[in-house]
């Protein structure tokens, strides 16, 4: 994984989810998808490159 | 020697009294069960049309016992658990365990990546990770999970995928496969069996 994983993740924890409903709700570790999407994302508008990763790569990062 | 052919008991108006025959003692019996109450036996009848008396334990409590095979045969496993792919190179899970073990399974899936994601079963019969054909004529075992369905989860069953309604043993897994290079989103996989 990238040197950047952990500062992506408390980005990522930062940010909120939006329903098709429209409803908002907070990131959260246990929200598993949308973690690795928007640490995805995070990559990606910085310029990191990175490899396939699941959540469990990101569990480390988590202390 | 059978009940009609004892006296039965009577009380001090040499009225019949509340009784019931004991066969080990070969008489009637007052009945004097707890509290001035009738004792009583409670029996159920089996499938086989035979009545037999209910087992308590020792706090009185119905004494109640699961038999059969069916017991706890039912179980449901994160196969793919939030996967970023980044290629088109298939990935396969784990080793499903005790997968030939259950009749019934349901695969749900929620792709968030920006491309369509292939889901097929491969098993190790010929000792590679190969994906699973059915019928004579090949029909190939996979689906294809539409993009961007970040709130919309896919339930598949054997009426999409038909290795999930049969038994069949070796190594199984499940594969997933990007149809082109994708650039945002997940994939999660869940899978569910039971015996039915």
């Amino acid at each position: 994984m990238p040197e950047e994983t952990k500062q992506a993740i408390v980005w990522a924890l930062q940010q909120k989810v939006v329903d098709p409903s429209g409803n908002e709700w907070p990131l959260t570790l246990e929200t598993e998808q949308e973690l690795v999407d928007f640490v995805r994302l995070y990559f990606n508008d910085n310029g990191i490159s990175y490899s396939t990763f699941s959540y469990d790569d990101l569990l480390p990062f988590f202390n | 020697m059978p009940g009609n052919t004892k006296t039965i008991v009577r009380d001090a108006q040499n009225i019949a009294a509340p009784q019931y025959f004991n066969p080990t003692t070969d008489a009637y019996e007052y009945a004097q069960g707890e509290n001035g109450g009738v004792r009583m036996n409670n029996y159920v009848r089996t499938a086989g049309g035979v009545w037999v008396p209910q087992k308590a334990a020792d706090d009185g409590t119905t004494l109640v016992q699961l038999t059969g095979s069916k017991a706890q045969q039912k179980t449901d496993a994160v196969i793919f658990n939030a996967v970023a792919l980044t290629n088109v190179t298939p990935v396969n899970s784990d080793a499903i365990p005790d997968f030939h073990n259950y009749n019934k399974r349901t695969l749900l899936i929620r792709n968030t990546h920006d491309v369509p994601v292939e889901v097929g079963i491969v098993n190790t019969m010929r000792g590679n990770f190969d994906r699973l054909s059915y019928g004579q004529v090949n029909q190939e075992q996979k689906v294809t999970i539409g993009a961007n369905g970040g709130f919309s989860p896919v339930l598949i069953t054997g009426e999409h995928l038909r290795a999930l309604d049969h038994i069949f043993g070796y190594d199984t897994r499940i594969q997933v496969k990007a149809t082109a290079t994708p650039t945002v989103g997940s994939i999660t996989v869940r899978l569910f069996m039971e015996v039915r």
